[in-house]
Order: C-alpha cells, then structure tokens, then sequence
C-alpha cells in the first residue's frame, strides 16, 4: 500500500517536471532585460523557498526534540536539515550560474548571497556535528537548528536592508500571466518533492534509530564489542 | 669549488631574468596585426576620407549588433547548466540515500538474525 502511494507520487512528480518544463520554455514569454537567462528564476526561486521550508521544519523539530526528548522530532529534524544541505547547495550553485549569466561574475559578497552561504554553512555544521559528534550530539545539532531557523529572516530582509545587486522581494508578487503559472507550478512540485524527499530521508532516520537499538541489545548479548 | 647546486643557479636564474624582461616584448610581437602593402594602403586611404570610413563603420555595425544580440537570445549554455545542476545534485542526493538504507537493511538484519541465534542458544 505505502510502496503504491510512493509510486503514484513518483509518478506524479515526473509528469510535474514535464509540466513545469513545458511552462518554463514554451508558455512564459522571453524576459525583457534578462532574456533567456531569466528562466534559471523559476526553479532558483522554488528551491530557495524550500530551503527555508526545510529549515523552518528542522528548527521547530529541534525545539520540540529539546521540549520532549522524543525520538521522532529528533528523526524529523535530522531528515530536514540534510534537506535544508541539499537546497542549499541547490540555491547557491543555481545562483551563482544565474549570476553569471546576469551579471557576469559567479559570486559578489553582497548581503543576500553572503547571508545565504552563511545560513547553508551552518546547516553543514548541523549534520556535521550529528554525523561525527558522538552521544549527546543530537542536543547540540538542535541548538544549531533553532539559531539557523532564527536566522531566515535576516537572510529574507537582507534585500531590504542593505543595496545589493539581487532583486528584491517584490519580483514574484509582480508576475503576470504564463510567468506566475510557471512560477507557482514550479513551486508547487518542488514542495511535493521536498515532502516526498523528507519521508524517504525520515525512514532512513528511523531505521538508523532502529539500528543503534539493536547493536545495544547484541552489546548486551556478547554478540559484538 | 661550487657545488651542482650552486652551477644550476647560476644557469636558471640568468635565464629566468631574461625571459621575464623579453616576455613583454615577445608578447607586444604577437598581438600586433598582420603588416602587407595592401593593409597599409587601405588604412592610408581610409584615414584621408572619412566619409568612406564612417560610411564601412555603419555599414558593419548592425551585422555586428545583430550578431551580440542573437548571441545573447539564444544563450543556453547558463539555463542548461543550472538545470543540470540541479537535477544532477537531486540524483545524487537520491542516490546517496538509497545506498544508505540498503546498508542499513543488510546491517540490520545481520544483527536481528546474530540475535534470534543467541536468544535460541
């Protein structure tokens, strides 16, 4: 039953890909200043939000997992801050790409993208410390969970706050048409992966929960050392 | 006596000077343009008339316009490499996270099956 659900999922997120891609390349009109360039925003944009979907998930869990010491938000918030990694790196490699094309250079240390690679950093240093940090590590991992979560509004209004080279918060709300089709098509299937990519990534968790509770029931048999 | 050491240095050092000084000139050798007769006749006569050398500049500057903008509507190479990246570093993680689970269903049931053994014994 679950595999079919997996399956019927995996099946509509690649009929959404196609979806999307047919949105992108043949409905939404060539921008005007960015040219062809511009359809990089549509995918860059999606991942971004999921980014700090991910990290929001892994921030709130964490908080929980310190409140009530239970496994599962523990699992939740492992599963998506690994995500949070992946999106990240999604975000920044697109941009960078997105910035050469636009701007002609790959990086720039403006506020947006310095406090973007920041927030990816600390998520690295998140499953990092729950990878390498031994027992215990899974309360440190959560501080840096909730200090991560704390710091997507400075990475949001950092547009607003310094003058940067990025645009603004304002270009999604102001899109018309085909554009806004693809855009929220674009979104809409990458919150179906992300949500599909954060289960499979919470049996994984789970079965490595599963795991250290058998090697200590055979530590305790003798069966290994 | 000086040692090999001592020889090599005063070989390199000498050459290695004086192909930093000859650089610059062997480098303003090769970005001089091609020299014929015919291309010193031709500048000659464009800078004495230059209406003909306004009328060649407009001539060729459209072509050359049209060219940068055909270039830039039909640059793919930025758009394809952000997709590929993206798809690329999704697979991977797949990828990475299927490995993992196998590895933890063979491990897990090496150690259920060491278990259920003890616990018969």
């Amino acid at each position: 039953m679950k595999r079919g659900i997996y399956l019927a999922a995996a099946a509509a997120c690649i009929a959404g890909i196609a979806g999307t891609l047919y949105l992108i390349f043949y409905r939404a009109p060539i921008d005007r200043l960015l040219l062809f360039n511009q359809k990089i925003f549509y995918y860059h944009v999606a991942n971004a939000w999921m980014l700090g979907a991910a990290i929001i998930t892994c921030g709130v869990s964490s908080l929980l997992y310190l409140r009530t010491r239970q496994g599962r938000h523990d699992d939740l918030a492992r599963a998506a801050g690994e995500l949070a990694v992946l999106y990240g790196a999604i975000v920044l490699v697109t941009g960078s790409i997105w910035g050469k094309a636009a701007w002609d250079i790959w990086w720039d240390w403006d506020a947006r993208l310095t406090t973007s690679l920041l927030l990816w950093m600390t998520m690295v240093g998140y499953v990092l410390v729950r990878q390498y940090g031994g027992p215990g590590s899974e309360r440190m991992a959560a501080g840096l969970g909730v200090f991560a979560t704390v710091n997507i509004p400075l990475v949001y209004f950092s547009v607003k706050i310094w003058r940067t080279l990025h645009p603004q918060t304002s270009v999604v709300p102001g899109l018309q048409g085909s554009m806004r089709a693809a855009m929220w098509s674009s979104v809409a299937l990458f919150a179906v992966l992300y949500v599909l990519f954060l289960l499979a990534r919470m049996r994984v968790a789970q079965g490595e929960r599963r795991l250290s509770e058998l090697r200590e029931q055979a530590l305790d048999a003798g069966l290994i050392e | 006596m000086p040692n090999r050491m001592t020889r090599y240095a005063r070989l390199v050092v000498p050459a290695a000077l004086a192909l930093a000084l000859l650089a610059p000139v062997g480098l303003a050798v090769a970005a001089e343009p091609y020299r014929s007769p015919m291309r010193e006749q031709c500048e000659g006569e464009l800078s004495k008339d230059k209406g003909w050398q306004a009328e060649l500049r407009q001539s060729v500057r459209p072509d050359v316009h049209q060219e940068d903008a055909n270039i830039t509507m039909r640059n793919k190479k930025h758009v394809v490499m952000a997709y590929g990246a993206l798809w690329g570093l999704s697979v991977i993680f797949l990828v990475l996270m299927w490995l993992r689970q196998r590895r933890l269903v063979a491990e897990m049931d090496r150690l259920a099956q060491q278990i259920a053994k003890a616990a018969a014994e």
